[in-house]
C-alpha cells in the first residue's frame, strides 16, 4: 500500500465518519425528541396563566402548525362523602398532537368524550371508586370511562403536578363551572409540525415573551441522557478525525520526498512552475474530490442500512436527515487533505539542484505543514463540534497522548543503561526520537483500543447501571413526620428496605446576598416562574453519589453552619457563586444560608433530588414533610393501593414508564457510539500502519546491509521481534496510564460520573501489545530478510 | 598459485537476466582466482557486468551457472544462511554508496559487523578501526553528519574489523572528489598490507587499477588480462 492510496483511504474514512455521525445524530435526536414529544404531547409547549391570545393560534396555523389546548387547575373531587384534592387536565379533540394515553382499554389517541372522565389509579384507589362509577367535579358529575396512568403533557413531567390526574373533555368545562376568575389555572397551547416551521414560531412565541418548553427542557431526564450522548458521539468522531489528520500528515511527509524528486526532475528538463503544480496537484485535487464522493456515497448506503436494520429489530423509523451533515463531512475532509498542501507547496519549490543531494529533509516544509496541520484540526473540530471542551479533550487525547507517550519512551530508553547494536535495546536507543514517535503512535492506536473498552466497562456499564433493572420506580411525597417510621415498617414488611427518606420544606426566595429579590428583578421568564414559587429545601449529610461536585467542599456530616448547596440549574438562574448569600422564608421566618458547595445533579439516577439543599442541622423542622423512592417489584401491584389506603394523605407517583423510555434512550445512543468506535478503531489502525510504512524503506536497507554483513536470518529474525516485542511492550504500558488519566477526565469532565482507576489486569495491555508487535512486525519485515540483498541495496 | 592460497575463486560462471520476454546474458563462462594478500582490479566499460560479478562473488545473488568458492567453500552448496555465515568470517564489501546505517554511530556501524562475525571486544576493536582510519575522533558522529570520505572510511574500517582473507570493494571512489578518493585508495591499501587481506576492486579509475598487482578487463561477458 502506498501513501497515496492509503491518503485516499482516510480521506474516504474521514468524509464517511464526519458525514455518519453528523447523519446519524440528527436522526437519532430527531428520532428522541419525537419520541419524547410524544410523552410532552407536542414539539413545543407554551405555558400561560390566563388564556392564550387569539395571535398565538392565528400565528401558529399560519405557519402550518398544528395546535391543540389543555387547561390544567387542582380541584376536588367528590364520590359520596369522599374527596380527593385532584390535578384537573381538561383538553381539546385536538390534543394530544404527538403521543398517546395510556388507558385501561388500551393506547388512546385523544382525551376523553364529552361527559366523562379518566381518572388516575391513585384517585380510583383513594376514592375506591371503579369504571363506570360517577365522580363530582365542580358542578357536574362525570361517568370513570377508564383508568389513565399515563398521559402525554406538560402536566406529567417532574414533580409539578403531583396530585392524581384527571383528564376531562374541553366541551364540559364551561358546565362544571370550575373556569371562574381567581382560579389556579394554566394555560398550555401545544404545537407540531415540520422543524423549520417550529423554529420560526419558537422565534416568534420567545419576541412576544411567551414562555417556551421543548421536550428536552422540560424532561432533565432525558435532557440528561441526550446531552451525554451527543458529548461522546462528538468526542468519538473528532478522536478520529484529528487522528486521521495525524495520519494524512504523516503521509504527506512521505509523499514529499517523491514530490521533491519529480520536481526536481521536472525543472532540471524545464518545466515551469504552473506545469509542475498542474503534474502534481491534479492527481492531488481529484484523489481528494473522488475521495470525498466515495465516503459520501458510503455514508448514504450506511445510513439506509442502520435505518433499515434499526427498523427491523425495534420496530422504529428513523427520521431522514438533512443535507447539512454530508456538506459539513465534505468541508471537514477538505481541512483534512489541506494538511498536505503546505508540503505540496513546498516540494513544488525544490531546486533541481536537490538531484545532486537526494535524501535532504526540508525542515521548512515540516514547521509550516505543522504548523498548518494544526490550524486544519481546529477548522475540522470546529466543524463537527461547538464544544470547546470536547474539541479540546480529542486533540489532548490524541496529539497530547501521542506526545506524552514518545517524551516518556524517549526517557526511558535514556535511563536503561545502553545495550549493543545487535540488541533490541540497543536498536531502539539507537533509533532515538523514531523509537520515541513510533511508540508514541503504536501508544496511541492502543490507548484507542483500550479506551473503547475502559469505556465500555467502566463509564457506559456504570452509567447504565445508574438506571438498573431495580431503579426507583415509585416516589411517595408528603409524608408526615409522625408517619415515617410507619411507612418504612409497611414497606419494610414487603420487602422494601432501600426507601431514602428524605426532608423536604418549602421556602420563598427573598434575599439574594443580602438584598431584597423579587419577580421583577429577573428577566428570564424561566426564573421568574421559579421565584415566584415556593422552593423545596432537603437536606444531606453527604453528597448523594448521584450528584457531582462542581466547586467548592461539601459540609461535614454534622456541620451547624447555614450552608446551602445549589445545582447548576439554580446557580445558572440566579448567578450564583460560593459565598452568595441566600434568604428563604421558611414559614414565616427568614433563615440566610451562604453557599458553600455548587453540584450537578445527575437527574437520570431517578433518585430524589433537590436544587437546594443544607446541612441536616440547618434544615427548619417547621412544615417539613418527608420525600422517598423506591423499586416496587411488580408482583407488588396492590402495595400503592394499601399505601394510599393506611396513609391517605399521601402522594405517590408511578415513574414506570418514564423509567423505560430513559432506558430505550441510553439502548439507542449505544447503538449510536458502537457505530462511531468502529471508524475510530480504524483510524487508530491506520495511523500505525501508516507509521510502519513509512519506515518500511529505511528498515529494508538496514536489513540488505545486515545481511552484506553476515548476519544469519535466525539471527535478524530474533533481532526484529525483540525490538518490536520491547517497542510494543512500552507503548503498551505508555497506554495504560494514558487510558487510566483519559477515562478519569472523561469520567468527571464529560460525564460527570465517580471514578476510581483500575488496577486489574494492568499487566495484560503491555504483555500483548508486545507479542504483537512482536509478531508484526516480523510479519512486515520478514520478506525483506528473504530478498537476496544484492536487490534490496540496488532497490535502496 | 596453489589450491590452499586461493581465497576466491569462480569457475564457469554465467549470469543471464530476463529482459522483457528476452533475457540478457551479463557473464559468459567466467573464470577467476584470487590468491591471499593479492590485489586485483576489475575494469570494464559502464553495463560491462562489474557490480555483478562482485555481487556473485560476495554471494549476494546466484549465478545462472558456474561456481563461486568462497574460503574454499563452494557458494552454490549453501543457502543464504549459509552464505551469510561465510560473509561475515571471510569477506567484506566496500559499496560505492557505502551502505552505512544512518541511525549508528560510526562506531556502531563498525561495531555492529565486529558483532555479527562473532569477534571478542568487538567495541574495541571497531573504535581501533575507525582509529586506524583517521577517525578516532567521529566516533560518536552518524554517517549524515560526515562527509563522504569520511563515510567511505567508516566503510572501509567496517570492511576490514573482522580481517577477512579478501575483501571486495565496489567503484570505492566513485562518489568521492579526487583528493579523498586518493586517500581512501592509500588507506585501503594500507588496510590490505597490515592484514594480508586480498582486495579485488571494480573500478574506472587507470591510476587506482595500476596500483593493484592485476588488472582484468571485462569484456562481452569474459576476463581478459588485456583492454579489448
Amino acid at each position: 500500500m502506498t501513501p497515496r492510496t492509503l491518503t485516499r483511504l482516510c480521506l474516504v474514512l474521514a468524509t464517511a465518519i464526519a458525514a455518519s455521525t453528523g447523519a446519524l445524530s440528527e436522526r437519532i435526536e430527531a428520532l428522541l425528541l419525537t419520541e419524547t414529544a410524544g410523552t410532552l404531547g407536542g414539539d413545543l409547549v407554551l405555558r400561560e396563566r390566563e388564556a392564550p391570545s387569539p395571535e398565538v393560534s392565528r400565528t401558529a396555523q399560519d405557519m402550518g402548525l398544528q395546535i391543540a389546548q389543555e387547561i390544567s387547575m387542582p380541584t376536588l373531587a367528590f364520590h359520596g362523602d369522599d374527596s380527593e384534592l385532584i390535578g384537573l387536565r381538561v383538553v381539546d379533540s385536538q390534543w394530544p398532537l404527538r403521543g398517546v394515553v395510556h388507558t385501561d382499554n388500551g393506547a388512546e389517541s385523544s382525551g376523553p368524550p364529552a361527559g366523562s372522565v379518566w381518572i388516575a389509579t391513585a384517585l380510583a384507589d383513594a376514592l375506591q371508586i371503579r369504571r363506570d362509577d360517577e365522580l363530582e367535579i365542580g358542578a357536574r358529575r362525570f361517568r370513570v370511562a377508564a383508568i389513565a396512568d399515563e398521559a402525554p403533557g406538560r402536566g406529567n413531567a417532574g414533580f409539578s403536578s403531583l396530585a392524581p390526574q384527571v383528564l376531562m373533555n374541553r366541551a364540559d368545562l364551561e358546565t362544571t363551572g370550575l373556569l371562574i376568575a381567581g382560579a389556579r389555572s394554566r394555560w398550555y397551547t401545544y404545537v407540531a409540525g415540520e422543524p423549520d416551521a417550529l423554529a420560526a414560531f419558537r422565534r416568534w412565541a420567545e419576541s412576544a415573551s411567551l414562555l417556551v418548553e421543548e421536550p428536552g427542557e422540560v424532561r432533565p431526564e432525558i435532557g440528561n441522557a441526550l446531552d451525554r450522548a451527543s458529548r461522546l458521539l462528538e468526542l468519538a468522531t473528532l478522536c478520529s478525525l484529528v487522528l486521521l489528520a495525524a495520519v494524512v500528515f504523516l503521509l504527506g511527509r512521505y509523499r514529499h520526498p517523491q514530490w521533491a524528486y519529480e520536481t526536481a526532475v521536472l525543472r532540471s528538463i524545464g518545466a515551469g512552475r504552473r506545469r509542475i503544480w498542474k503534474r502534481l496537484g491534479t492527481p492531488w485535487m481529484t484523489d481528494l474530490l473522488a475521495s470525498v464522493a466515495v465516503g459520501l456515497v458510503l455514508t448514504a448506503a450506511g445510513q439506509t442500512l442502520l435505518g433499515a436494520v434499526l427498523l427491523r429489530i425495534e420496530d422504529i423509523s428513523l427520521p431522514s436527515s438533512s443535507g447539512l451533515p454530508y456538506l459539513v463531512a465534505a468541508l471537514a475532509s477538505f481541512a483534512v487533505a489541506g494538511i498536505q498542501l503546505p508540503q505540496l507547496r513546498r516540494a513544488i519549490a525544490t531546486p533541481p539542484a536537490l538531484l545532486f543531494r537526494q535524501g535532504d529533509q526540508d525542515q521548512a516544509a515540516l514547521a509550516t505543514g505543522s504548523l498548518w496541520a494544526a490550524v486544519s484540526v481546529l477548522l475540522v473540530s470546529s466543524l463537527v463540534s461547538h464544544n470547546p471542551l470536547i474539541i479540546a479533550t480529542s486533540v489532548g487525547v490524541v496529539l497530547g497522548g501521542g506526545l506524552i507517550l514518545s517524551l516518556a519512551a524517549w526517557g526511558v530508553l535514556r535511563l536503561l543503561p545502553e545495550g549493543g547494536p545487535l540488541t533490541a535495546l540497543g536498536q531502539l536507543q539507537r533509533q532515538g526520537w523514531l523509537t520515541a514517535v513510533q511508540v508514541g503512535a503504536l501508544g496511541l492506536g492502543l490507548s484507542i483500543l483500550l479506551l473503547l473498552g475502559g469505556l465500555q466497562s467502566q463509564i457506559i456499564a456504570p452509567w447504565q447501571a445508574q438506571l438498573p433493572p431495580d431503579a426507583p420506580n415509585r416516589f411517595v411525597i408528603n409524608i408526615q413526620p409522625d408517619q415515617r417510621e410507619r411507612l418504612a415498617d409497611t414497606l419494610a414488611a414487603k420487602g422494601i428496605h432501600d426507601a431514602r427518606l428524605m426532608p423536604m420544606v418549602r421556602g420563598r426566595l427573598v434575599a439574594l446576598n443580602g438584598k431584597a429579590v423579587s419577580v421583577d428583578d429577573f428577566d428570564d421568564p424561566e426564573t421568574q416562574r421559579w421565584i415566584n414559587r415556593d422552593f423545596n429545601l432537603s437536606s444531606a449529610a453527604e453528597l448523594p453519589a448521584d450528584n457531582g461536585l462542581r466547586k467548592g467542599t461539601f459540609w461535614e456530616p454534622d456541620s451547624n453552619e447555614r450552608e446551602i448547596s445549589a445545582d447548576v440549574y439554580a446557580v445558572e438562574r440566579l448567578g450564583l457563586d460560593i459565598g452568595s448569600t441566600l434568604t428563604l422564608d421558611i414559614a414565616g421566618t427568614p433563615y440566610q444560608y451562604t453557599v458553600t458547595s455548587l453540584r450537578e445533579v445527575h437527574w437520570d439516577s431517578m433518585q430524589p433530588n433537590f436544587f437546594l439543599v443544607v446541612p441536616p442541622r440547618a434544615l427548619p423542622e417547621a412544615g417539613a414533610s418527608w420525600i422517598t423512592s423506591y423499586y416496587q417489584p411488580p408482583e407488588l401491584h396492590s402495595l400503592d393501593r394499601e399505601l394510599v389506603q393506611q396513609f391517605p394523605n399521601l402522594t405517590l407517583l408511578n415513574l414506570e414508564r418514564l423509567i423505560s423510555e430513559i432506558r430505550r434512550i441510553t439502548g439507542r445512543a449505544l447503538t449510536a457510539l458502537q457505530f462511531v468506535f468502529s471508524f475510530t478503531l480504524i483510524s487508530g489502525l491506520l495511523l500505525v500502519v501508516s507509521m510502519l510504512l513509512g519506515q518500511l524503506p529505511m528498515r529494508k536497507r538496514q536489513i540488505a546491509i545486515m545481511r552484506a554483513l553476515g548476519i544469519s536470518r535466525k539471527q535478524l529474525q530474533k533481532l526484529i521481534q525483540a525490538e518490536f516485542a520491547l517497542l510494543g511492550f512500552i507503548a503498551g504500558a505508555g497506554c495504560v496510564v494514558v487510558v487510566q488519566v483519559s477515562l478519569g477526565l472523561l469520567a468527571s469532565q464529560v460525564f460527570d460520573m465517580p471514578w476510581k482507576p483500575q488496577s486489574a489486569g494492568i499487566f495484560l495491555p503491555p504483555v500483548l501489545a508486545g507479542l504483537l508487535s512482536g509478531w508484526g512486525g516480523w510479519r512486515l519485515l520478514r520478506g525483506a530478510t528473504l530478498t537476496p540483498p544484492a536487490r534490496l541495496l540496488s532497490a535502496t | 598459485m596453489s589450491q590452499r592460497d586461493i581465497v576466491l575463486a569462480a569457475s564457469e560462471l554465467s549470469h543471464t537476466i530476463p529482459h522483457g520476454t528476452e533475457s540478457v546474458s551479463i557473464l559468459r563462462g567466467l573464470n577467476l582466482a584470487i590468491g591471499a594478500g593479492e590485489t586485483v582490479a576489475i575494469l570494464g566499460p559502464s553495463g560491462s557486468g562489474k557490480s555483478t560479478l562482485l555481487s556473485l562473488l560476495a554471494g549476494f545473488d546466484t549465478p545462472t551457472s558456474g561456481s563461486v568458492q568462497l574460503a574454499g567453500q563452494p557458494l552454490a552448496t549453501l543457502d543464504e544462511e549459509g552464505r551469510a555465515a561465510l560473509r561475515a568470517r571471510h569477506l567484506g564489501f566496500v559499496f560505492q554508496s557505502f551502505a552505512l546505517l544512518d541511525n549508528l554511530t560510526a562506531l556502531d556501524n563498525v561495531r555492529i559487523a565486529a558483532e555479527i562475525s562473532g569477534l571478542d571486544q568487538p567495541r574495541d576493536r571497531a573504535e581501533a578501526g575507525l582509529r586506524s582510519v583517521g577517525l578516532g575522533h567521529r566516533l560518536d558522529h552518524r554517517p549524515p553528519q560526515l562527509s563522504g570520505g569520511e563515510q567511505q572510511r567508516v566503510a572501509l574500517a567496517r570492511a576490514f574489523v573482522h580481517r577477512p582473507p579478501i575483501v571486495l570493494a565496489d567503484e570505492p571512489t566513485g562518489n568521492l572528489d579526487q583528493n579523498t578518493g586518493a586517500h581512501i585508495v592509500e588507506q585501503m591499501f594500507s588496510l590490505n598490507a597490515d592484514a594480508g587481506t586480498a582486495l579485488v576492486l571494480v573500478t574506472h579509475d587507470p591510476t587506482l587499477a595500476s596500483r593493484c598487482s592485476r588488472q582484468l578487463h571485462l569484456h562481452d561477458g569474459q576476463l581478459q588480462t588485456r583492454p579489448a
